[in-house]
């Protein structure tokens, strides 16, 4: 056996581990929080601790003699209060995504979310993405990938209602987050033709699952990658009573969307991957302490944290910094990054990374990784629309859901390529929807019904079935303007 | 008659001016292997090399394969009457599960780019299809592609089924795609393993030759 000491901001805890282990997976076991956005081959870089001094990725490192890990600082959960009085009747709503779990106390008799506790989603140790969680599940790790999620969702209540259960939990999420939460293998999701379990909407006892809440009550997916969050999202949006031709984007990992067009509804999904999370980007990160989140060019380059001092870059950032280096052409059209003498900003290119401050830099990967993540949306929306019968031109409203979308600027995303120009004027950010529309069904329980219909109501459009959506991919990987 | 006019011409995707060189190349009298050689090949290997580093993206490489099928059009009955052989054959395909493409379209025209001729089986292919190709073609390579984390262990499949038939020995087994990794490709016992479809090339025209 080999001794593992492990100090965690101030704390320190001696494990005894068998030699050759794999220091990731002690540490997951142990219910360390460890980034591994990969799912833990070696790849993003981001699951880096101090072993003995040194700085190494936690799962290339095999456990053969004593250690000492020290573990990077981590955001803890975050929640906030408006003080009201609890009556009996209380919900709690809460959003399952695949990076954050959002929780919402609701009451009902005052139609009032009175508090919000937020935590990052456990299972991140296991991957950033969906398909990598899939593929753990396949491995065997269901039943810990379960119960990771069941004891997030319990530390949501109880942070939120410490001394009662909440009447209902009204929960949306991606298909593979239920799945998991049901502790259903989601392992045919992976794979084509890419079949899920179930789809409904469920209502259950929270003894069930060993839930702290008396119903839990699950929104409907509407396929395997089009799940519960985005038809909260319809619902918020009132989809099901929209005369325009409106679009709904949601820009997590799925790139989500449902478009309304001519009163028929159509869906489809274009796995981005997670670019706009930061995890194929090298000084890619999360919206968390540290990440740079908007940058501005005027007479100089301006740079603002979510908090504290600049570490990397997160979603909006990017697209900030891009669209800034498209407008000095120090990228050209075909995404090449180029130090252009006639801006002031070329000096900051040095081998091949153009630096926003000392330590945070972009390079030209990180450039073509985003290409690739811009041009799937894009490519995606195009043939969306296309199948749907009607053209950019003729849609009323484009609304943006999702956290990234909520920080993200519309010029930059235009600029950048992110989204089509077109639609410029049309945008309208609705936050995290998958949040909003799960409060709207604890408030009024009824909704769950217009949930099923938005979620029967939709054409699943698949783009793996579509020769367009290659044509397309390739065609707008480049920048235009 | 310059050869590297033909070159680059085929890395800037001028697919007619490319046809046009190779047919005023051959009224020349000019080797058609000289012109596979320095015009085409050369061409796209330099488009491969700068893929590799990031200078020209996916656009670019597939309007310069596009060229270079263009030249290869006139070029190959020639080539053929002329006895000259491509430098190995390969079977490349993506596996079993998964649809995704574009990697292996990449990887098979800088195969072709390198001299090395290929049966692209398409996507989702089953195992058994991949067994029962490699012994109809007898290829020196089996490629296979995989981007999906659920989707890669079937690399580790085909292999296994090659030795079931009693193949692996007549085979080199190369394995790529997203979440592929060395260790990986190691652990299934795969032959090598490249992270992007040029270096794939460079190490397949390696094996070939040795």
């Amino acid at each position: 056996m080999k001794k593992v000491i492990i100090r965690n901001q101030e704390k320190e805890k001696t494990l005894y581990v068998s030699e050759n282990s794999n220091l990731l997976t002690v540490l997951r076991e142990h219910g360390y929080l460890i980034n591994a956005n990969c799912g833990g081959n070696g790849q993003c870089k981001k699951c880096a601790v101090t072993v003995n001094g040194k700085s190494e990725l936690s799962c290339q490192t095999i456990v053969r003699e004593d250690v000492i890990v020290e573990l990077k600082k981590r955001a803890k959960a975050s929640k906030s209060l408006i003080i009201d009085t609890l009556t009996p009747h209380n919900h709690i709503a809460i959003d399952l995504g695949t990076t954050t779990l959002a929780g919402y106390l609701i009451n009902p008799d005052h139609q009032r979310v009175i508090a919000t506790y937020s935590l990052h989603n456990p299972q991140m140790s296991y991957g950033a993405d969906i398909i990598s969680r899939i593929k753990h599940c396949s491995l065997g790790k269901l039943s810990a990938l379960h119960q990771l999620i069941v004891q997030a969702i319990n530390e949501i209540i109880i942070g939120l209602l410490p001394k009662q259960k909440p009447q209902s939990l009204i929960i949306s999420g991606n298909t593979v987050m239920l799945h998991i939460l049901m502790n259903e293998d989601p392992t045919l999701i992976g794979r084509s033709p890419y079949t899920a379990n179930f789809l409904l909407s469920k209502e259950f006892s929270g003894d069930l699952l060993g839930i702290k809440a008396e119903k839990v009550r699950l929104l409907p997916s509407i396929s395997s990658f089009i799940g519960a969050d985005i038809v909260a999202g319809c619902l918020v949006i009132d989809i099901l009573q929209e005369k325009e031709n409106v679009l709904l984007l949601d820009l997590g990992t799925n790139g989500e969307m449902i478009v309304k067009a001519k009163g028929k509804l159509y869906g489809t999904s274009t796995a981005m991957g997670p670019a706009f999370e930061g995890a194929n980007i090298e000084m890619g990160m999360g919206g968390v302490d540290g990440a740079i989140s908007a940058v501005n060019y005027e007479e100089s380059l301006t740079i603002e944290t979510v908090s504290g001092e600049p570490e990397g870059l997160c979603g909006s950032g990017l697209i900030d910094i891009i669209a800034i280096l498209r407008n000095e052409h120090l990228i050209d059209e075909t995404g090449l990054l180029r130090a252009n003498q006639k801006s002031k900003l070329a000096s900051r290119i040095t081998d091949g990374k153009f630096y926003l401050t000392d330590r945070v830099y972009l390079t030209q990967k990180d450039i073509r990784e985003f290409q690739l993540a811009k041009s799937a949306v894009v490519a995606g929306i195009m043939v969306l629309l296309e199948k749907a019968g009607i053209t950019l031109s003729s849609l009323k409203r484009v609304y943006l859901a999702g956290s990234f979308g909520f920080h993200m600027n519309k010029k930059s995303a235009v600029t950048a390529g992110l989204l089509p120009k077109e639609l410029k004027d049309k945008i309208i950010v609705i936050g995290n929807s998958s949040g909003l529309g799960s409060i709207m069904v604890a408030n009024d329980q009824s909704l769950m019904e217009t949930c099923n219909k938005i979620a029967a109501a939709v054409t699943v459009v698949d783009l793996n079935k579509e020769l367009k959506f290659s044509q397309y991919f390739i065609k707008y990987m480049h920048f235009t303007f | 008659m310059n050869l590297t006019e033909i070159s680059e011409y085929l890395q800037q995707g001028r697919a007619k001016e490319v046809r046009a060189l190779v047919q005023q190349a051959l009224e020349e009298q000019v080797s058609p292997q000289d012109i596979l050689n320095e015009g085409m090949l050369a061409g796209m290997q330099i488009i491969g090399i700068k893929f590799k580093k990031n200078e020209v993206f996916v656009p670019e490489v597939l309007i310069a394969a596009r060229a270079m099928n263009a030249g290869l059009e006139v070029l190959r009955p020639v080539l053929i009457n002329s006895g000259v052989k491509p430098i190995g054959k390969a079977i490349i395909c993506t596996v079993a599960g998964d649809l995704h493409d574009i990697g292996k379209n990449l990887v098979k025209m800088m195969f072709e780019g390198q001299g090395i001729e290929c049966l692209d089986l398409g996507v989702d292919v089953k195992t058994s299809t991949i067994i029962e190709k490699v012994e109809e073609y007898q290829p020196d390579l089996v490629c296979l592609s995989a981007l999906l984390a659920t989707t890669m262990m079937e690399q580790k499949e085909v292999i296994e089924a090659l030795i079931k038939a009693g193949l692996r020995e007549q085979v080199k087994v190369l394995v790529g795609g997203a979440p592929v990794t060395q260790a990986f490709a190691e652990e299934i016992g795969a032959d090598g393993y490249a992270m992007d479809a040029a270096s794939a090339a460079e190490l397949a025209k390696e094996i070939l030759l040795k």
